[in-house]
């Protein structure tokens, strides 16, 4: 239920920061277990607080770019989303050329990946599903459809009386820790409608999660102690780093396949699926590839090469304008780091700098090549190279990822494997901020996926 | 030469047109490029390929074709 005015902290197993799709589906995972929640979520039920995202972008990213995609209000950026959803492949979770790996195998993910989509009202099967295509490369639709807002799906649950409470227009702006940092013993919020600041404490048993998006949640853990010390959270002195969008480069190029290839287009699609083809791991691990994922689109036999093919071989042949979606590595230059100017409650204004790399640049470039060097060796098909669509006009998904990344060693990560902040028992982040690399694949069921393992770590834990 | 386009060269020669178009718009334009791949990291990647006019990947016979004429400048 919605909670209007002071609530007894006592009642609570987890506390949550923020109730987009990490969250939420965290929050609801607990109440299943008849766990006790309750979630802040700065902005209301319909109405976005889009004044409180208010961070300034530097790179190929810049001004208000992430502010449109940091939406506070119930459900969060569910409301921007665009619907996509596919898994992580094994080489997307470790790959040599990216030189980063995921402390959890993609096996571990997959029954996750599984609930996570029947939340995000796609079939299991199809989010992961993926055939032979050309040698070394394999396709991949990219289920579409219509998005899931969480905020609307889910709000008559939220509005009965059941495990999980929602404070809307609150937003908790400071947390603190015991001596040791081993554990959270109180935060601070802001109640925005009263115009009051208030502060609960957090027993031991009670976790708490930040789960506020990407640049949410490196904003709270790097705001700076009154006493000088550390911020909490960011012991590792990592939070802000890493931070990765997914560039898009619409229209980077283009190709003409014997239809031959085409038995792999879902025949009853109605334009619910994106058609995506990538590198298989040999070719990716020859090649040096990683993620980049070749959306062919407006698929049409009437085109001059199309045409050409067919006249050539005599047998069919289709056109397709390419988009491709790729993976930024992750470096510890693109990062959030804090202005010195604060909001009317204290927060420090987040500053995000993000440059793509010369090296994924030329990944799509290479990831094409190598495509059209293959279907030119089967006979199968050419390529076309869009070199100023790569290399001049970039643009993004809307992904903020990486900056509170997980990983195995507390020097150079801020969570572990279990989303767990290094040393803490109570303390957990939640979304996308937590990849370690981005793959190329969409992230929302991903990050709904993790929020699920992470309701079970917390369950066994209260 | 005369340039002649693909499509027009198409035209005229029908099936089995593409080196006879590529050539052409090559010699014809001067705007065909033979180049080689970005630097890789291994010596796996693609050595070199070969693009027409408009920037589609040839075979190395089509492009082989374009090449003398090419350095040439016919």
């Amino acid at each position: 239920m919605f909670v209007t005015d002071r609530f007894d902290p006592a009642a609570y197993d987890c506390f949550i920061v923020g109730s987009g799709p990490a969250g939420m589906s965290l929050a609801l995972a607990l109440a299943r277990v008849r766990k006790r929640v309750l979630v802040f979520e700065s902005g209301d039920a319909d109405q976005p607080r889009s004044e409180l995202s208010n961070s300034i972008g530097y790179g190929h990213y810049s001004g208000e770019y992430w502010n449109g995609h940091w939406f506070r209000a119930l459900g969060g950026t569910s409301a921007l989303w665009a619907g996509w959803c596919v898994t992580h492949r094994d080489i997307d979770l470790d790959n040599p050329a990216v030189g980063t790996r995921w402390p959890i195998a993609r096996a571990a993910l997959v029954p996750y990946w599984n609930a996570a989509a029947e939340i995000l009202d796609r079939d299991p099967e199809y989010v992961a599903f993926e055939a032979p295509f050309a040698p070394g490369f394999v396709y991949r639709p990219v289920p579409t459809g219509p998005a899931t807002r969480f905020g609307t799906k889910y709000r008559a649950t939220l509005e009965a009386p059941a495990g999980v409470d929602v404070a809307l227009g609150r937003s908790v702006v400071a947390l603190e820790t015991n001596g040791r940092r081993s554990h959270l013993t109180s935060l601070t919020y802001v109640d925005h409608l009263l115009g009051i600041r208030r502060s609960l404490t957090l027993a031991p048993r009670q976790s708490l999660v930040v789960a506020a998006g990407g640049m949410g949640n490196a904003q709270l853990l790097l705001q700076p102690r009154a006493d000088g010390a550390v911020p909490v959270g960011n012991e590792s002195g990592v939070v802000g780093q890493f931070l990765m969008e997914h560039p898009e480069f619409y229209l980077a190029g283009e190709c003409v396949l014997e239809a031959e290839l085409d038995k792999f287009w879902p025949a009853a699609n109605k334009s619910t699926g994106m058609h995506t083809i990538v590198a298989d791991r040999a070719v990716s691990i020859e090649h040096g590839l990683y993620g980049c994922a070749l959306q062919c689109m407006k698929k049409s036999p009437d085109h001059d090469m199309a045409r050409f093919m067919t006249a050539q071989s005599g047998r069919p042949y289709f056109h397709y304008e390419i988009t491709a979606h790729a993976e930024m590595l992750p470096s510890p230059s693109n990062r959030v780091v804090l202005t010195p100017e604060r909001d009317r409650w204290g927060l420090h204004r987040p500053s995000a700098h993000c440059t793509i790399d010369a090296k994924d640049f030329q990944n799509v470039e290479r990831t094409l090549r190598v495509f059209g060097a293959t279907l030119i060796r089967l006979g199968q098909g050419r390529v076309r190279v869009n070199n100023d669509r790569i290399y001049r006009q970039a643009a993004g998904e809307g992904h903020t990822l990486g900056t509170t990344r997980m990983g195995d060693d507390p020097s150079s990560a801020v969570v572990d494997s279990d989303c767990r902040v290094h040393g803490y028992d109570n303390f957990f982040v939640a979304g996308s901020s937590v990849f370690p690399s981005g793959g190329y694949a969409n992230p929302t069921l991903t990050i709904v996926a993790l929020a699920l393992r992470l309701a079970e770590t917390i369950a066994r834990r209260a | 030469m005369t340039l002649i386009s693909r499509r027009t060269a198409l035209g005229i020669a029908g099936a089995g047109a593409i080196v006879a178009a590529a050539g052409a718009a090559a010699v014809g334009s001067r705007e065909c490029t033979w180049r080689a791949a970005p630097a890789s990291p291994g010596a796996n990647d693609v050595a070199v390929d070969f693009v027409d006019r408009d920037g589609w990947m040839l075979t190395p016979a089509e492009g082989e074709k374009l090449s003398p004429a090419r350095q040439t400048g016919a």
